[in-house]
């Protein structure tokens, strides 16, 4: 469509009225920068009446939010729809939150129909887990845990779009118990309580939920599938045989109806120049079919992606990652222990269609198919910043009051980020 | 001055007289398109013509094109072809590309005309445009005071630097 310029002078005497007409044509990201004009604006997100009028309450497309630390969300990285420009989403309100609560970094991020779940831990251990809808600054404090050895390693929100609750699952790990418990949240009941148990699965394991089934990983490198639905949840093993040896960590997704996992091991491959403070990691990213309530391995896409280290003396084998579903990439992202932007690795591959024969490009095309992003397309980027998820904006996403109740023990004016005593949460049963 | 509308329409004519005092004949299915006319007609008839005292007459000219435009669309020939989605769409767009202060009579007219898929129209190209402009920007162009004390102006000044776009 043409777009008229507006820099004739006329515009100035627009009535109110129709200016209420145009507003709400805006695309939901372009609120971002209205709620600056002036204060009726500023409290557009919060206005009933706009959001019943507004014709594009969701945005076309999902953004993907980048975050690790706490303080990463002043300006939260983001990938603009069409994936070419790094924004800042300034999510100040919720930088506040953790701050009050004592935690600098962020273990687990996850997104569903407009709302954003980001969790921290904080010292002692206590998963600090808030939900919360980017547009409308709302944002929710979930009951505590309650099991405070359990570190989180993992949530998943879901939204039920036609009644607005949600869900969410917490992935928990207890270390020297070797423990490892699936919560679940319920924004209906506002509690939390246990929904499963894993036995004997792998080390550093994450999961993937497809409909009510709960898919990880066992010890012995078998897809395990966990029914939620019933009172007593049943286990189902998956002899699929995929893996082919122990990987140090996983991390799946489902997409339909498949899976995809991708596991990080440090790598056998010889350096090409030997350079000795350089180490590999390699990746691999497998796929999954879940045709029915069975499991069945249809192929095994092999990919692999180096990450170069500088060892310095005692630095171990440190390396962050993260792998993601955006807009029908696979995306995974890895970094090494250094802050040097140099030491991150950024791949995408499209999700081949259900069905083709297709595999996963092999070792050695993967750096020419595979489309290779530039990290650090611009300055505003945090290149710490590695829990990735795919954000769609919805206007509409209801995030409830606060039931558990958190008050602000000091009004948070004026700001200080650097002193957390300026905020304090406190839990109000 | 005579606006032709659809000619092999046997229907009544409406005669609408502009703030110029021009007059324009158009069917009667082209004024309905307006909301205000059909409701003025229902209650007048066809006989008196109807003075439309703060629209001029080139913008009434370019209101009664597009609702004659639009009339049309709704018809059935059978001797041509429908005319397809894209093509109004396209028509549309054209019709929206005109400067600024004529937009600006349009959107005014339309709104009092109550022209609900010109409001939509123009409306949306308005919003296309103030879309790409930063805070600052639009409050110059439509003339909005800024009203945040300094606080806010502070704590509001970090989401306008970072704008998200």
């Amino acid at each position: 469509m043409a777009s008229p310029s507006l820099d004739s002078d006329v515009w100035q005497h627009i009535p109110p009225e129709i200016l209420e007409h145009v507003v709400p044509r805006l695309p939901v990201e372009a609120i971002f920068r209205l709620r600056s004009v002036c204060k009726k604006w500023h409290q557009l997100p919060f206005s009933v009446s706009f959001r019943r009028s507004c014709v594009h309450p969701t945005s076309q497309s999902p953004f993907l939010v980048a975050m690790r630390y706490v303080d990463d969300l002043r300006l939260t990285p983001v990938l603009s729809s069409n994936g070419t420009k790094w924004l800042s989403l300034d999510l100040t309100f919720l930088h506040r939150v953790f701050v009050a609560t004592m935690c600098d970094r962020i273990n687990a991020v996850s997104s569903d129909g407009g709302l954003l779940c980001v969790c921290a831990l904080n010292r002692p251990i206590r998963n600090v887990i808030v939900v919360c809808n980017p547009l409308t600054k709302k944002w929710k404090l979930l009951p505590d845990l309650k099991e405070h050895k359990l570190v989180a390693r993992q949530v998943a929100i879901r939204v039920d779009k036609a009644s607005r609750d949600f869900k969410v699952y917490v992935l928990g790990e207890d270390l020297p118990l070797r423990r490892r418990v699936v919560y679940l949240y319920e924004s209906r009941s506002d509690l939390f309580k246990p929904l499963l148990e894993l036995i004997n699965c792998a080390a550093h394991v994450c999961g993937a939920f497809w409909g009510d089934t709960f898919y990880t990983i066992s010890r012995d490198l078998e897809v395990v599938g966990y029914d939620v639905a019933g009172p007593g949840s049943t286990m189902t093993l998956l002899r699929t045989g995929i893996f082919m040896h122990q990987a140090d960590r996983y991390k799946m997704l489902t997409y339909d109806d498949r899976l995809f996992c991708a596991t990080s091991e440090q790598g056998t491959q010889n350096l090409q120049n030997e350079i000795t403070n350089c180490g590999v990691v390699e990746f691999r990213i497998y796929e999954l079919k879940l045709p029915t309530r069975e499991c069945i391995r249809v192929e095994v896409g092999l990919l692999c992606l180096f990450v170069y280290f500088n060892v310095y003396q005692n630095t171990n084998f440190r390396y962050d990652w993260d792998f993601v579903e955006h807009q029908k990439l696979l995306i995974l992202v890895a970094r090494s222990g250094g802050d040097d932007p140099q030491n991150i690795r950024w791949l995408e591959v499209p999700i081949p269609p259900p069905g083709s024969s297709h595999r996963f490009p092999p070792l050695s095309d993967a750096f020419s198919t595979a489309r290779e992003v530039q990290w650090r397309p611009n300055d505003k980027f945090g290149s710490r910043s590695l829990l990735l998820t795919s954000l769609d904006l919805d206007l509409n996403a209801v995030v409830p009051e606060n039931l558990v109740g958190v008050h602000f023990l000091t009004e948070p004016q004026p700001f200080d980020p650097s002193d957390p005593r300026t905020y304090r949460l406190r839990y109000v049963q | 001055m005579h606006f032709q509308g659809s000619p092999n329409m046997a229907e009544k004519r409406v005669k609408l007289i502009s703030s110029d005092n021009d007059e324009f004949e158009v069917d009667e299915a082209v004024a309905f398109e307006s909301e205000t006319l059909r409701n003025m007609i229902q209650d007048t008839g066809t006989n008196v013509p109807i003075s439309i005292p703060n629209v001029s007459s080139d913008i009434l000219a370019k209101v009664l094109e597009y609702c004659s435009y639009h009339a049309e669309t709704m018809e059935t020939h059978d001797d041509k072809p429908p005319i397809t989605d894209a093509q109004i769409r396209e028509w549309d767009a054209d019709f929206v590309d005109v400067h600024p202060a004529t937009l600006y009579s349009l959107i005014l007219a339309a709104n009092y005309l109550n022209i609900k898929n010109l409001l939509d129209l123009i409306c949306q190209a308005v919003a296309n445009n103030i879309r790409g402009k930063t805070a600052v920007e639009i409050r110059k162009i439509l003339h909005i005071q800024d009203d945040f004390t300094y606080e806010e102006e502070m704590e509001i000044r970090r989401e306008t630097k970072w704008a998200f776009d």
